[in-house]
């Protein structure tokens, strides 16, 4: 199947404002650039209305909340997306946040394994965060970074992840097809967002919150066409400075006797009953600024 | 060689669901990609994939492998001379 609606965003701000973040976060409280973005929300709110009506709709339709409460939702997410935005400069600039992940003993089985594996990521909390606490010294993780991110943003990943054995690979033209499919060969793991269409329209169909949506059909493939073992990782705001996250597998030993299709059909199912979980504990933390239903 | 061709063909089709179409639709030096095929990054994969288990060739340089998915027949030709299997 394919689909016309995707996601075709970038990440904000120029390179210069990026360093410039780390540089007042090095000399300025976090809580202090948290109140600087209670101020700068509602402008962002009105210029980027088309991020701001996807968050109303998914409020207002698969939360089912009244208007006025997703109307002050929509606030609350926007500045929530603020502070996880910052939150990551603030790591780079050396800030240490708590970060609680449950069931990591998943990937550290995995990863003393043979074999790669692959972790499917969301666009819901800040999934980075538990990047700081994964990370294998036997296994590399290739972390797939979408084409619009600013190359300041995953020059100062790199720095940080290097340490925890963490290439970043960015989804630019087709190259890096032949990295990816070289890091699968050797055995690595690939962290892949998997709930947002980009580079292929080809999707599967599955139920959110309780109406159909499209998955892209990419990171469900690629764990499928080679029999690799699947996570699922989610990672939540709680707090100043914390984190909670999760780890599932998705794939079960009954699978192998499933067709291609059937196996791509309950591994997208799976995975979007994991994620309808996590919005329904953190409604407010969804970050797929644009019109994700169907 | 021909041969070759026709098994890549074959196995094309079914390694990316290729339903509606029969080896004798796939020109030989049609474009794989974009106006020939119309293949996009999943199926470059797949057939990545398709090359390594079938052929034992194990593709990582991006402008090695950009000129070897030019075409049915480029990819015939190099597995011709690079196969293991």
């Amino acid at each position: 199947m394919t689909g016309e609606r995707q996601w075709s965003g970038k990440t904000d701000g120029a390179p210069w404002m990026h360093r410039a973040l780390i540089g007042l976060l090095k000399v300025f409280p976090l809580w202090a650039m948290y109140l600087l973005a209670v101020l700068v929300v509602p402008f962002y709110m009105l210029f980027n209305h088309k991020g701001y009506l996807a968050i109303y709709h998914y409020l207002r339709n698969r939360q089912g909340w009244g208007p006025l409460k997703s109307f002050l939702g929509c606030y609350a997410n926007h500045f929530l997306f603020s502070t996880s935005f910052m939150d990551r400069f603030a790591a780079f600039a050396g800030k240490k946040f708590q970060v609680d992940i449950a069931h990591t003993d998943l990937f550290f089985e995995l990863s003393e394994k043979e074999g790669g594996f692959v972790m499917l990521a969301s666009h819901v909390g800040n999934h980075e965060m538990s990047g700081y606490m994964l990370g294998s010294p036997n296994k590399r993780m290739n972390a797939i970074a979408f084409p619009g991110e600013k190359s300041s943003i995953r020059a100062n990943r790199d720095r940080i992840f290097g340490d925890k054995n963490i290439r970043l690979i960015s989804a630019d033209g087709m190259d890096w097809l032949f990295t990816l499919n070289a890091a699968l060969s050797d055995g690595e793991i690939v962290s892949i967002h998997a709930d947002r269409l980009f580079g292929s329209t080809k999707f599967l169909t599955a139920n959110i919150l309780g109406a159909d949506a499209k998955l892209p059909l990419g990171p469900f493939n690629l764990a499928v066409s080679r029999d690799l073992p699947v996570i699922a990782a989610f990672s939540v705001k709680t707090g100043y400075k914390s984190y909670r996250g999760r780890l599932v597998r998705l794939d079960t030993p009954e699978m192998a006797l499933l067709s291609k299709k059937e196996k791509l059909e309950l591994l997208s199912s799976r995975y979007a009953a994991e994620l309808t979980k996590t919005l329904r504990e953190s409604p407010l933390q969804w970050y797929n600024f644009y019109e994700f239903w169907d | 060689m021909e041969t070759l061709k026709q098994e890549l063909k074959e196995k094309i089709i079914d390694a990316l669901n290729l339903e509606d179409l029969t080896p004798q639709d796939i020109e030989d030096d049609a474009p794989i990609f974009m106006e020939g095929l119309g293949l996009d990054s999943i199926d470059a994969l797949e057939l990545m994939l398709l090359m390594e288990k079938n052929y034992g060739i194990r593709l990582a340089s991006p402008a090695e492998g950009k000129q070897i998915f030019k075409s049915i027949h480029t990819m015939a030709e190099y597995i011709q001379a690079n196969r293991t299997k």
